[in-house]
């Protein structure tokens, strides 16, 4: 399938002022500034299919946002290409407008002051949707994101919960193609986060919508996204599957055994011992796919074995892993 | 046009949500008019006329000058946004199929719209009673003014939203708001009708569209000019506004290339 988001060695500069020291550096800065180009987003080449939900990850100021802003037309890139649904975003804001959908988790595109409900009318008319149209999305969503309690509610006495949900259904209000989510579970507690998980996976999969989401919490992204692209200092450090990830980066099962008393001499065939003390031992295993009972035939100990736990490790695991190894700044 | 007036009707209702504000407004404006009209009763101590202008009349001009046609609170503008740049809430407004300085005169003519019912008529009332208001000059000067306040709200509003898009460069858009107020303030004869400018300033700030804002609608409301010369100066005001309106679209499409949004 062509894709639909398209980005082509895309580069993003800003040009920051450098703040000079003390009341003459100040001055002297004042008169002619002192600046320094910002490297936001360097070199990045990525393509996005219809129905596709990619997670968009990265530790603070990676570039994450610098990319989502380019890809909903509010920033151009300084060079290389960016192309959403066969559009230059920027050039075509109001029309790529019309067909994405986008969630800031730190802005909101509710109206304060105003019951709830008056901001879906508002979008409605900013959005020329036909009202049958409309009504039918309206409530279809408002029973799904389950916001029937608060419609009459002004947005400022919402919770930050109850708000997020708001703005998800309101930017899928107008039926987009794609859906741009940057940090939506920001600041939500467990259960929020979850409805907000359960919902973008099934908009994806009954709708599909395409969903990209950038996120600090890597669990958005195991429950959202089959496919994650990861950026570090501008960079593209991985674009694929989860379980690519794994083997990309090394990331090691981890075996856990106990026994029922305290073991001499304990070995797996292959794997190597990492920790555990008294009744415990733990071993990393090589990804070769072993199963459970391969690794049980592989056994050899001087102990009762009483329990064994599988381990796979989560994306959270293998990226701390990555960060910590890079070199520091 | 329906989400035009949809924002319209949204800042209206949103300024009815800040209820507690208006009794102070209220208060505010009688007081400002009272000392208006406190200096012209000073000035004219004495003197029956002063330029062909009576008392009455003056009253009457600080009165609805001072309040509907007032530049005063539209400078405001200049302070949303620079805000909305700052915080980098304009980034939220882009991702809609909305032009910004469209969207920003239908939500400004909304909260506009409320201050006229809600402060500026209570306060003509009040003081129209205790020191009397004239009424239009005639029929014809009541229609054509009518006009002229149509033209008023649009020079005001948009030179207000061009002055408010340069906060795209200068960052500080305190500094712009006090620029345009004092600007405003002077040149839309909003303080001191342009009769009583010296006359090389009068020659300059009766044909720069500020004395559209107040000065021009006033003289048209107390007959300082006949109908058809009221016609030919509403058209050239209507003039003006295509030209703000023009100015307005060619620096936002600058501005849009300038975008660089705060934050995250």
């Amino acid at each position: 399938m062509a894709p639909i988001i398209r980005a082509e060695n895309v580069r993003k500069t800003f040009v920051q002022r450098v703040p000079q020291p003390g009341v003459i550096g100040a001055l002297r800065g004042f008169l002619s500034p002192v600046t320094r180009p910002v490297h936001a987003v360097e070199d990045i080449s990525f393509s996005i299919a219809a129905g596709e939900a990619v997670g968009y990850l990265g530790p603070n100021g990676a570039g994450k946002s610098t990319m989502i802003k380019m890809l909903t037309g509010i920033l151009s890139p300084s060079s290389g290409e960016v192309s959403v649904l066969g559009r230059h975003p920027q050039a075509k804001r109001m029309a790529n407008a019309r067909q994405i959908g986008a969630v800031f988790g730190q802005r909101t595109q509710l109206w304060w002051e105003l019951p709830l409900f008056e901001s879906f009318e508002l979008h409605r008319r900013l959005y020329r949707m036909p009202v049958e149209v409309f009504e039918r999305n309206r409530s279809e969503l408002t029973q799904m994101m389950g916001l029937t309690s608060f419609l009459q509610r002004p947005v400022r006495h919402l919770s930050l919960g109850q708000r997020m949900r708001a703005e998800i259904a309101m930017a899928l209000m107008h039926e987009p193609k794609i859906l741009f989510l940057d940090e939506p579970t920001i600041g939500l507690d467990v259960v929020a986060k979850d409805v907000v998980r359960k919902f973008l996976s099934r908009i994806n999969r009954e709708r599909g919508t395409t969903i990209i989401l950038t996120t600090h919490d890597l669990q958005d992204i195991e429950e959202i996204c089959p496919r994650l692209i990861m950026v570090d200092d501008g960079r593209l450090l991985f674009d694929g599957a989860i379980p690519e990830m794994r083997a990309r980066f090394g990331a090691r099962r981890r075996l856990t055994l106990e026994f029922s008393s305290e073991p001499e001499t304990v070995h797996v065939e292959g794997a190597e011992l990492c920790g555990g003390e008294g009744l415990v031992r733990e071993f990393l295993l090589p990804d070769d796919g072993r199963s459970l009972v391969q690794l049980l035939a592989a056994l050899k100990a001087d102990a009762d074995l009483r329990d064994i736990r599988l381990h796979e490790p989560g994306i959270e695991e293998i990226i701390r892993t990555h960060y910590q190894s890079r070199p520091a700044i | 046009m329906s989400a035009f007036l949809a924002l319209i009707r949204a800042s209206f209702q949103r300024e009815v949500e800040h209820r507690s504000k208006m009794l102070v407004r209220i208060l505010g404006g009688l007081i400002e008019i009272l000392a208006r009209i406190s200096i012209w009763q000073a000035v004219f101590a004495g003197h029956g006329t002063m330029n062909g202008i009576s008392l009455p009349q003056m009253i009457t001009y600080a009165l609805i000058g001072g309040t509907i046609l007032s530049s005063w609170d539209a400078t405001m503008i200049v302070r949303d946004v620079g805000t909305t740049i700052r915080t980098g809430a304009i980034g939220a407004t882009l991702l809609r199929p909305v032009n910004y300085p469209v969207m920003l005169l239908a939500e400004q003519l909304g909260s506009r719209l409320f201050d006229w019912v809600m402060t500026s008529l209570p306060v003509i009332a009040i003081m129209g009673l205790i020191y009397g208001v004239q009424p239009p000059a005639s029929l014809g000067h009541a229609i054509l003014f009518l006009g002229f306040l149509a033209v008023s709200l649009a020079i005001l509003m948009l030179s207000a939203i061009l002055i408010g898009l340069f906060s795209f460069w200068v960052f500080d858009a305190h500094s712009l708001e006090w620029f345009l107020r004092g600007l405003l303030t002077v040149l839309s004869g909003g303080l001191v009708p342009i009769w009583f400018f010296p006359s090389g300033l009068a020659k300059v700030a009766h044909v720069l569209p500020f004395s559209w804002i107040t000065y021009h609608p006033m003289a048209i409301y107390l007959g300082e000019r006949d109908v058809v010369t009221g016609i030919i100066y509403l058209a050239a005001g209507m003039g003006w506004s295509v030209v703000l309106g023009g100015l307005v679209a060619f620096v936002w499409s600058l501005a849009c290339r300038q975008v660089v949004v705060q934050g995250g």
